[in-house]
This record gives structure tokens, C-alpha cells and sequence, in this order.
């Protein structure tokens, strides 16, 4: 008789464990539904992409471009651009800078004018989320050129 | 066997009560990540800093236009080539634009109200025959960005600078106060080697002056002193640069303009619509000629109508006292304003004649513009190789023609206002 009561004792143990055990697993199992797996990356990208534009629209804004593209030599231009980037971009944020200008010619033609970067061209490449903004800049000498800025979060 | 079932289910009840929550909270956890997954569709684009890049850029291009184009029209004094000048700008610009976002699918087309042209347009005007001289230009941009679904934006960009001369501060023809302004603000920092003073000598040629100093009073007013000019003289011309943006702007004043209308002075190379004080109608008359209390509204403004029941206006000159060369194309700026301010559109057309003192009258030329909005037009009328001047004791006659369909009950006034913003004129030798 003692050994019955005893046995049903355990039985309600186990029960309580069982039921307790499947709402861990469900409310386990929702909490990783309920949080999108990439909406870090994309709420990232919207940020890179606002970071972006407030950079080149700084960058054109204050006159930084024209001081930079009315430099001697383009290497001068070059030093000039990564100092004042690597002083306003974040830490651990890769960027590419690429400036084309429009060819004085006939034909309606962008081509390479100068660029800067902090990091290997494969980190683009291979980053599964890249920022990328654009901006089109008449300067006062009448030359027009067409800047790109590609933003990728390191460290992640 | 069934009572004992019935005494051991409290366990069983549990684990179904956890079964049944387990069930509830995934049901709503999947609902959230399914919401979550339709939200990524909705991922933020850069409409509004691409749109705001482009109409940053273009003020830019405007501003460089402008420059250009006012430089050319120092240089020339031709209206059209510096227009070309301007409009060449703008053109790079336009084209510069869909070659960089061709991967947005970007759509502009730049306009101005009074041209329907294919090819980026824009509105330059100059004014520097009066006190208050003016360099302006505007555009309207119509932009779409096709990848983002971003339609029918429109935006009118423009740049003006103004130069104005206060007459009362003119002494001994050696010191004058002028205002300086840049798209109606200030500017401070003009130097001595943005600014040239002239003398208008009485044949109409510029003698140019020493500048002394030139000292900075704010709000725009400047005081400059410059040497005296060595004979007499018609008037004064300043013309300065701006200090960031070079835009060139010229204003003039002349010396004794109302106390001697019949001296014989009078610049008949640009001409207005106003009255003196003895004429019953609406002439074409040299600044020094117009006596403001005549006009027919007040203030020295006079503003012909043209209607359907009457869609034609004649206005002519008094007997023009000396001979005008004519050169190339005459430069008739008009300020139309259609009443009601409605967006139909009207072919007017200006032709202008030459009445000879024998009473027989010779074409000039013509030129036609599409008018909607209140605002000034260009009538560039091409000189023919058969005409070379304005003989002395002729007059001018400008005819004035719209065209109004039968239902039309619209008008046009062609607004001349002395001393104001809507000065209409005519340049017979730009």
C-alpha cells in the first residue's frame, strides 16, 4: 500500500517536469521566431546608407570636395580625402571612396578620377550587406563629377 | 480500471493545459515572424537624399551658369550669346545627370515657362540699365526615379543678384552709396578689385574710373569714392563681381534725369513703355523722357491689355532725335501677366517696324513666344543685313498680337513699372 502511494508521487513529478519542459520549448521556440534572424543586418545597412549620404552631403556642403579637387597633384587630393574620412567615418567601419569626373569631351563619359579606402577591395566583394551612396557634385571650375561611397561594419 | 483513471488524470490535465499554451504561443510566434518577414519588403530607400542631392547640384550648376553667362553678356553685351553660355551649362549638367543615375533610372527634364523646348532650358535675365541692376536665372526641374517608384517631383531652382545705386547718396560724382545682395542676402565681403566704376559719357561710351576705397556700411551698402570724372558726364555705371560666386551685375545712374527732359541725352538705345508729360497714350520713350505722375495707374506703371476682342497693340516712339545703329538682333524683354493667372497657354507675338519721317514704314522683324505664366519674355527679333540703323526722325513701332481661341475670355497686360521689378523694354543695340 505504501509502495502504490509512493509510485504515484513520482508519476506527478514527472508529469509536472513533462509540462513544464514542452512550455520551455515553445516559449524557446517562439522567442526565435519571433526575432527575424537578419534584422540586425538590415537595420545596419540603413544605417550605413544614412551615414552614407550625411557624409558626402557634408563633404559637398562645407566645401571640403572643392578644397580636395582643386588640389595640385592628385595624390595631395588623396591624402587630404582619407584624413578627413578616417576623422568622420566610425571605428571599425570599412569605406570606399571613388570620385569619377565627366569627360570634357563629345560624349557624355564618367571616368576615374581618384579614390580612397581603408580596406581590401575583396572586403566589399564578400560582405554580405554593403552600403553604397551616391551624389553628383558641379564644381566651380565647371567640371562635374559623380562620387560613390561603399560603407561595409567590420569586426562583426 | 475507469476509477482509477479518473483519480490519476490531474497529471494528464497539466500536461494537455501545456500542450494547449505550447500550441497559442507558437501560433502568435509565427504569425509576428511571418508580419516580420512581409516587413523586409518594405526596406528603406534613399528617395529623399537622392532627390535633395540632385536639387543641391543644380542650384550649383544654376549658380555656375549664371556666371558664365554674365561674364559672356560683360564681355558681348549680346543677350543671346551669353543666354547660349548659361544654357550650354545647364545642358552638361542635364546630361552629366542621366549618364550617373542611369541605374536609378533617373528622368529630368529642366524647363522654364515660356519655352517648350526639348533641350534643358533655362530662364537668364539681365538687367543693368536702370539703378537697380539685375543678373538672374531660373530653371523648373521635373525629376523621376524610376527604382524607387518616385514620380512628378517638381522644384523651380533659381539665383539672382542685385546691385542697387541710392541715388540721393551720389556727391560731386565722386562718392555713392550702393546695395549689394546675393539671392536677397547680403554680401559682405566685396574687395576693391570686384568692383569697376564708369563714367557715362554723353555718346553713350563708358569711361572707366579710379577707385579710391571702398568701405563696407552692412546690410549689403557699400560707400565707394573714386576719382572725379574728367568731363561732363550722362551718369554713372557700377559694375561688380561677387566675391564666392563671380556673378557679374551692373547698375546705372544717370545724372539730372527729371530736371531736363529736352537736353538731348537721352540713351534712345533702350526704350520703355511709359508717358511724358504731354502725351495722351502709352509710347516707347527713353528713361529720361518718362514722367511717372502720367501714367495711367499711378507709380510710372502702365500695362496695355490685349484680349480676344482685342488682341492686338500698337506703341510707338516719339520722333527718335538722333540715328540708331542696329546690329545683329534687338532684345525686347516683355513682363506679360495673364489675367486670370491661369496655366493656358498663348502664342504672343512682337513685331517691330520702322516708321520713316516720310511717312513709309519698313519690317524690322518678329518673334513669338508661348505665354502661361506671369513673368518676362525674351523677343530676340534678328536685324536683316538690309537695315543698319535707326535713321534720326523716324520712330519705332512695336505691334503686340496674342492668340485667344473663340471661348477665351482671358487677357494679357504687358506690365511696365517704373522704378519697380516689371520693367519692360526694348534694347535696339545690346
Amino acid at each position: 500500500m505504501l509502495k502504490v502511494h509512493s509510485n504515484k508521487g513520482q508519476v506527478r513529478v514527472f508529469e509536472a517536469v513533462a509540462a513544464a519542459t514542452i512550455i520551455f520549448m515553445s516559449f524557446s521556440a517562439a522567442i526565435l521566431l519571433i526575432r527575424p534572424q537578419h534584422s540586425w543586418a538590415i537595420r545596419e545597412v540603413e544605417d550605413l546608407d544614412r551615414l552614407g549620404y550625411n557624409i558626402l552631403h557634408n563633404l559637398i556642403e562645407n566645401g571640403a570636395i572643392e578644397s580636395i579637387l582643386r588640389e595640385s597633384s592628385l595624390n595631395a587630393s588623396r591624402i587630404k580625402l582619407k584624413t578627413l574620412l578616417e576623422g568622420i567615418i566610425p571605428i571599425m567601419t570599412y569605406y570606399n571612396l571613388t570620385i569619377f569626373v565627366r569627360d570634357e569631351g563629345g560624349a557624355v563619359e564618367l571616368k576615374y578620377y581618384v579614390s580612397v579606402s581603408n580596406a581590401h577591395p575583396e572586403v566589399f566583394l564578400n560582405s554580405p550587406e554593403v552600403s553604397s551612396a551616391t551624389a553628383i557634385y558641379t564644381s566651380r571650375s565647371g567640371r562635374i563629377y559623380y562620387i560613390i561611397i561603399m560603407l561595409v561594419k567590420g569586426g562583426g | 480500471m475507469i476509477e482509477r483513471l479518473l483519480k490519476n488524470n490531474r497529471g494528464q490535465i497539466i500536461i494537455a493545459l501545456a500542450i494547449v499554451i505550447s500550441v497559442i504561443v507558437l501560433s502568435i510566434a509565427l504569425s509576428t515572424n511571418k508580419m516580420s518577414l512581409q516587413s523586409k519588403q518594405l526596406r528603406y530607400e534613399p528617395v529623399k537624399e537622392t532627390a535633395l542631392a540632385l536639387t543641391s547640384d543644380l542650384n550649383r550648376a544654376l549658380t555656375l551658369a549664371l556666371r558664365e553667362a554674365s561674364r559672356k553678356y560683360n564681355l558681348t553685351r549680346n543677350y543671346r550669346e551669353a543666354a547660349s553660355k548659361g544654357q550650354d551649362v545647364i545642358f552638361n549638367w542635364a546630361s552629366s545627370l542621366i549618364a550617373a543615375y542611369s541605374h536609378l533610372g533617373v528622368k529630368a527634364k529642366l524647363s522654364t515657362s515660356n519655352e517648350d523646348s526639348s533641350r534643358a532650358s533655362i530662364n537668364i535675365h539681365f538687367d543693368w540699365s536702370g539703378e537697380t541692376g539685375i543678373s538672374y536665372a531660373y530653371t523648373d526641374l521635373d525629376l523621376d526615379i524610376d527604382a524607387y517608384g518616385f514620380r512628378g517631383w517638381s522644384i523651380r531652382s533659381q539665383k539672382s543678384v542685385t546691385l542697387k545705386i541710392f541715388p540721393e547718396t551720389v556727391r560731386n560724382d565722386t562718392t555713392l552709396i550702393f546695395n549689394l545682395m546675393e539671392d536677397n542676402k547680403p554680401v559682405p565681403n566685396l574687395t576693391l578689385n570686384l568692383i569697376q566704376v564708369y563714367a557715362y559719357a554723353s555718346n553713350y561710351s563708358l569711361v572707366p574710373l579710379e577707385v579710391k576705397s571702398l568701405k563696407y556700411l552692412g546690410e549689403g551698402n557699400y560707400t565707394v569714392e573714386f576719382t572725379p570724372p574728367s568731363k561732363n558726364i550722362m551718369g554713372i555705371t557700377i559694375l561688380a563681381a561677387t566675391p564666392t560666386e563671380n556673378i557679374i551685375v551692373s547698375a546705372r545712374h544717370l545724372t539730372n534725369n527729371t530736371t531736363q527732359p529736352e537736353s538731348g541725352n537721352e540713351d534712345w538705345t533702350t526704350l520703355y513703355m511709359g508717358r511724358t508729360l504731354n502725351s495722351t497714350e502709352v509710347m516707347l520713350l527713353p528713361l529720361r523722357l518718362w514722367d511717372p505722375k502720367a501714367s495711367s495707374l499711378g507709380h510710372g506703371k502702365e500695362a496695355p491689355v490685349i484680349s480676344y476682342g482685342q488682341p492686338e497693340t500698337h506703341i510707338t516712339s516719339p520722333k527718335i532725335p538722333c540715328n540708331i545703329t542696329l546690329e545683329g538682333e534687338i532684345y525686347v524683354n516683355l513682363y506679360i501677366a495673364p489675367n486670370p493667372d491661369a496655366k493656358k497657354t498663348r502664342n504672343v507675338s512682337v513685331t517691330l517696324s520702322i516708321i520713316y519721317e516720310d511717312g513709309a514704314s519698313q519690317l524690322i522683324g518678329s518673334s513669338t513666344c508661348s505665354v502661361s505664366s506671369e513673368g518676362f519674355y525674351n523677343f530676340n527679333i534678328a536685324v536683316p543685313n538690309s537695315i543698319s540703323r535707326i535713321p534720326k526722325g523716324s520712330q519705332l513701332l512695336m505691334t503686340i498680337t496674342a492668340t485667344f481661341k473663340k471661348n477665351d475670355s482671358g487677357s494679357l497686360f504687358i506690365i511696365c513699372e517704373k522704378d519697380g521689378n516689371q520693367m519692360s523694354k526694348i534694347i535696339l543695340n545690346p
